[in-house]
């Protein structure tokens, strides 16, 4: 079913928009969290919960693009997730090997408190970067899909994509060292 | 919580476009678009098209008017033939058999040429395929126009902006009906459901042709004002899941004695009707697409048996992966069907293409035992 019938079926508050979510995006979103959580059991749990909160938030809210809405959804949840259990000590996942890479391009000791001021700049670094490292850092650091599955899909090596990802930081370092005392 | 999590969290809000469209990789195996068999959009302007292919249409036009008069030329301009698959899945359809998907196509085989137009729509900053071509003025017109005809009266109305102006407007009504105009013109009237007479079998599964054609002749006599559809040609199909259960298609376009201008409402044209899982109407969506089009010339068409040979050459376009078709390549027995549709391409570019469906190989699928997935292949049509 296609994306527009699937947003009309979540206007008319008809659930099986639910199950033709699960059918067309299941495995996208589980591949989102899977890379977080490294658990397929917990990737499913949120999964369910994407979908329900997706069901929430249409209507209002009309996406254009199903695909992405949803992935930014299960990216959130899977996130929350992961902070839970890290407190319990489980799981995990690529997040903290991002986590940490991101530490060393970001340091810590300042406040990051306006997400609204960092956003912006981050959508002007993303804008001005170029297409193929801009790809290379999302799949790492949105999808956070795993460096060897993005060296396999990108038909590079995984030293290049670490090489880019590591340059891509250190640009991304400068740029926020440069607008604003972020760091 | 730490620097570095922030940054990862707020990483996720950034915009929309930053993000690779992974799902279009990962969700290979089911043919998530299907091909638009006679066009999702209506051809409201069709009708008051006089005698000519010469269409034009500015900003500064009020809704469904266009201009003409103009003469015939020959195209000169190279064309951009590519055509942007950006969106995911494949484009396919699954039928037990071809003729399950038969559609009344407008016969063009006597032609040697047919017009090419630009699109004057531009795509919004967002990637996601959003038009910005109508001013928020128009858009409302049209929306005020809908609701008049409905007997409906618009309560509230929200704007959606994109780079270089409101993409969008949606009305709610006092019946909770709402009406979406886009930036291309494309209207969308969602009900609550709006129950069709006694007698009527309106579902996705469940209906057979006769009475999905019975529904249609009933559909495009009550809302023909509106989709602007003066002569329609209705015609319903059923594709099927991959489980076989029917997924029944309801569209119309305009019938006009020119060929030419009839492809062009079929393929872009004409009023799409669906209905919720009560058989109740749930949306009717047309579009006037003319208004949005420029005519270039009229260029010359190469035979269904050159682009077949093309073909085979691997000169074509799809979404469809390599790898799904039997051998790796098209062999002439693969080819279950030919026709021919007005495709704009990514360059902004009105064209006909011969559009092929080519049976996949089944075996890379976990369809219902016998069912067949056809993938769609495009050749332009034009001789450069």
């Amino acid at each position: 079913m296609e994306d527009s019938r699937i947003v009309e079926l979540y206007q008319k508050r008809d659930r099986s928009a639910i199950r033709e979510s699960q059918e067309r995006y299941g495995a996208y979103l589980k591949a989102i969290a899977v890379n977080i959580l490294g658990s397929a059991q917990d990737a499913e749990e949120c999964i369910n919960d994407a979908l329900m909160r997706a069901w929430e938030s249409i209507p209002p809210q009309r996406p254009a693009k199903l695909g992405a809405f949803l992935g930014r959804i299960i990216r959130n949840l899977a996130i929350d997730r992961y902070r839970q259990e890290r407190a319990l000590k489980k799981g995990g996942g690529q997040t903290e090997l991002c986590l940490e890479e991101l530490e060393g391009c970001i340091g810590e000791g300042s406040s990051l408190e306006d997400r609204l001021v960092l956003r912006e700049q981050l959508n002007s670094f993303l804008d001005a970067l170029e297409e193929k490292n801009r790809e290379l850092f999302m799949l790492r650091y949105w999808y956070m899909m795993p460096v060897k599955e993005i060296a396999k899909s990108c038909g590079q090596s995984e030293g290049a994509v670490k090489m880019s990802l590591k340059r891509t930081r250190d640009k991304l370092k400068n740029y926020l060292e440069k607008e604003g005392g972020t760091l | 919580m730490k620097n570095s999590e922030l940054l990862l969290e707020v990483l996720g809000e950034t915009d929309e476009r930053f993000v690779p469209e992974l799902w279009q990789q990962r969700r290979r195996v089911r043919p998530l678009l299907k091909p638009v068999l006679g066009g999702l959009f209506a051809a409201a302007a069709i009708a008051l098209i006089a005698g000519t292919q010469i269409y034009h249409a500015g900003r500064e036009k009020p809704l469904g008017t266009v201009s003409g008069g103009q003469e015939k030329i020959r195209c000169t301009q190279e064309l951009d033939t590519e055509l942007d698959f950006g969106t995911m899945g494949f484009e396919g359809l699954m039928a037990y058999d071809i003729s399950e998907l038969d559609v009344p196509v407008p016969d063009v085989s006597g032609l040697s040429e047919l017009p090419v137009y630009r699109s004057l729509a531009e795509s919004g900053a967002d990637m996601s395929g959003i038009t910005v071509f109508l001013s928020e003025e128009d858009m409302k017109k049209a929306a005020q126009r809908a609701a008049d005809l409905l007997g409906e009266t618009i309560t509230d109305t929200d704007t959606t902006a994109a780079e270089g102006g409101i993409c969008r407007i949606d009305c709610l009504c006092s019946s909770k009906t709402v009406i979406s105009v886009e930036g291309s013109g494309k209207t969308t009237v969602f009900f609550q459901g709006k129950e069709l007479p006694e007698g009527y079998e309106f579902t996705y599964s469940g209906t057979d042709h006769e009475q999905a054609e019975k529904v249609l002749e009933y559909l495009c006599g009550e809302y023909g004002e509106l989709t602007g559809l003066d002569d329609p040609v209705w015609y319903s199909y059923a594709d099927r899941t991959f489980g076989g259960e029917e997924d029944r298609t309801y569209q119309a376009y305009e019938h006009s004695a020119d060929p030419a201008e009839e492809l062009l409402s079929f393929s872009l044209g004409g009023a799409e009707f669906a209905p919720d899982d009560e058989g109740r109407l749930m949306v009717i969506r047309y579009n006037d697409p003319l208004q949005s089009l420029e005519y270039i010339g009229h260029c010359s068409l190469i035979s269904p048996e050159q682009a077949a040979q093309s073909l085979k050459a691997g000169e074509h376009q799809s979404s469809v992966p390599a790898d799904f078709l039997k051998t790796g390549q098209i062999r002439e027995e693969d080819i279950a069907r030919t026709d021919m549709v007005y495709k704009i391409s990514a360059g902004g570019q009105c064209l006909p293409y011969y559009r092929f469906y080519i049976e996949l190989d089944a075996d890379q699928f976990s369809m219902a035992q016998g069912l067949k997935n056809y993938g769609i292949f495009y050749v332009p049509a034009v001789e450069q």
